[in-house]
């Protein structure tokens, strides 16, 4: 699975999904909350995934261990990020 | 190991890769993973036994794959993994026929029971399905003990013409069957909640058959002191069943043939003409053909009757119902003289099995019947067959084959040959002398005065 392009394709979502925020003053309230919802449980799902994979089974060589952790820091960070956009728009928001 | 095939769509790389290592590697199912809902329509041509679908998607939305997947294969679980936690769109889903909605993170356990759980009921539905299927050709076939290929293309044919109103003629020796294929075709036609009349021709005196089948009016001859309705009345809505149709008088013929032209008839002594739209199917062990050669059977009738011949194979051609028919009647005749653990010893099988059987399947039940009466231990011997059949052997028949053109190197005259082939067909035929003039290919004249040369009685 090729990660790097994975890493790309997910900063330019949150970029995609942060846009109509930073836009005008109606924006905000256009945006669904089941579309939030899904950008939020999207990487939270492959975190979770992922180290319950590796609580449940600690005989997972070692290669494919790195690699789930690797795939949790990423999906992390990328929560960040996009944790980040969302209270970035909305301090935007209550500042207009 | 379950060997269940899953197809999975996610567009997120991360989150397929773990649900192909947990549902693949960990539950052992044979999982197809797909990235977006174009390739898994394209793979569909083959439907899985469950799909595990994510509802965004970038080309195709999950709510249109499972729309196209029932579309396709009602019958294929669906399971919809989301992580937009809308209670609006899981119950949308649901609606559409998804089996189970998983709300992202995955609860690893609950998913489990839930493909355990869907796959299960799909495969009880299935069975469920193959079980009605086999219950519905029971029902068909009720009373009907075959396997052989033959017969299942009778049975076939029965399927086919069962709800049409196309005439039947049944076609086979005695005991074949005739009269239950009659009643499997009107049982499970669109007129079985009609009546279904039987009328055996050749157990009817003829000139009692006419006011037997139209009916009469009162005064119409001595004896008739009131009106009386006929078979072919009786069985309005349903069907008659006409046996032994070979055996009808031309007047009579005549009068079949205006029934099936023009649905009308009247009653003996009447005027009036009745409509009747019952369904006409018969059936006679004789060569019609013959007969109409031989101007004993109207031609027009025989083209009328035969539009759809079914012909019944005896049971010697298919031996390999001998077996379960054997089955079949010891154990109904075992339950009713309570005698349930008889068993035929391996010779009298042997002998059941090698029998030509020419009365057919009502033969062969009389004769199990018989032995199970008279059976006083749990195994049934040959003693309890009837001579006929004890006496025959397939080795006697080879050697009598053999002797009959030959005794060792030594040839026998022509005229001994021509004489053993009369004893012999007349044994065939059960000294029937018509029987035997017929397989001799020989005039039954010719044949009466042959047994007077060869001083053969019978």
């Amino acid at each position: 699975m090729e990660m790097n392009s994975r890493k790309e394709k997910k900063r330019d979502e949150i970029v995609d999904l942060c846009e109509p925020i930073s836009g005008n003053d109606n924006s905000f309230i256009k945006i669904p909350l089941t579309k939030i919802s899904h950008e939020l449980r999207t990487p939270l799902t492959s975190i979770i995934g992922f180290a319950e994979m590796l609580l449940d089974d600690p005989a997972i060589k070692e290669k494919s261990q790195l690699e789930y952790l690797q795939i949790i820091r990423d999906e992390g960070r990328r929560l960040d990020k996009l944790i980040e956009a969302i209270i970035n728009s909305s301090t935007k928001y209550e500042d207009k | 190991m379950a060997n269940e095939l899953i197809y999975i769509v996610d567009d997120e790389p991360a989150i397929l890769m773990m649900l192909e290592l947990w549902i693949g590697k960990r539950w052992g199912y044979r999982v197809e993973v797909f990235d977006s809902g174009k390739p898994f329509l394209e793979r569909l041509t083959e439907p899985p036994d469950l799909a595990l679908l994510d509802l965004m998607l970038p080309d195709i939305s999950g709510v249109e794959l499972l729309k196209e997947i029932k579309k396709q294969y009602p019958d294929v679980p669906v399971i919809i993994l989301s992580a937009q936690g809308s209670v609006e769109v899981a119950i949308e889903t649901l609606k559409l026929g998804a089996a189970d909605y998983f709300n992202k993170p995955i609860d690893w356990p609950k998913l489990e029971i839930a493909i355990k759980n869907c796959l299960r009921l799909a495969s009880l539905s299935r069975e469920l399905e193959h079980l009605r299927e086999s219950v519905d050709n029971r029902l068909l076939f009720d009373n009907i003990i075959s396997q052989s290929g033959e017969m299942q293309e009778v049975f076939k044919l029965v399927n086919r013409i069962k709800d049409n109103d196309i005439c039947v003629l049944l076609l086979g020796e005695s005991g074949t069957g005739k009269e239950l294929i009659a009643r499997a075709i009107h049982h499970n036609s669109n007129r079985s909640s009609g009546p279904f009349v039987v009328v055996n021709c050749a157990s009817i005196p003829h000139d009692l058959l006419e006011s037997e089948l139209f009916g009469h009016e009162k005064g119409a001859f001595t004896g008739a002191i009131q009106r009386r309705i006929g078979k072919f009345e009786q069985a309005m809505g349903g069907t008659i069943f006409l046996d032994e149709i070979g055996e009808l008088d031309p007047s009579l013929q005549a009068k079949i043939l205006r029934v099936i032209q023009e649905k009308q008839f009247s009653r003996v002594g009447g005027n009036e003409t009745i409509t009747t739209n019952a369904r006409l199917i018969s059936a006679t062990n004789r060569n019609l053909l013959e007969e109409v050669k031989n101007k004993n059977f109207r031609e027009d009738l025989y083209f009328r009757l035969s539009t759809f011949p079914i012909v019944l194979p005896p049971l010697r051609q298919r031996r390999t119902d001998i077996v379960i028919l054997v089955e079949h009647f010891l154990s109904k005749f075992g339950l009713e003289n309570g005698k349930t653990k008889l068993k035929f010893s391996r010779k009298t099988l042997d002998l059941l099995y090698n029998y030509p059987w020419p009365g057919n399947v009502r033969e062969l039940e009389n004769v199990i019947q018989r032995a199970v009466v008279l059976a006083d231990s749990d195994v049934i011997s040959e003693k309890e067959l009837p001579m006929p059949i004890q006496l025959y052997s397939s080795a006697d028949i080879a050697d009598e084959h053999h002797s009959m053109f030959s005794k060792g190197d030594a040839i026998l005259p022509f005229e001994k040959i021509k004489e053993n082939a009369i004893r012999h067909a007349l044994k065939v035929t059960e000294s029937n002398i018509a029987e035997a003039a017929k397989k001799l290919k020989l005039g039954r004249a010719t044949l009466n005065r042959l047994m007077q040369k060869y001083k053969i009685k019978i």
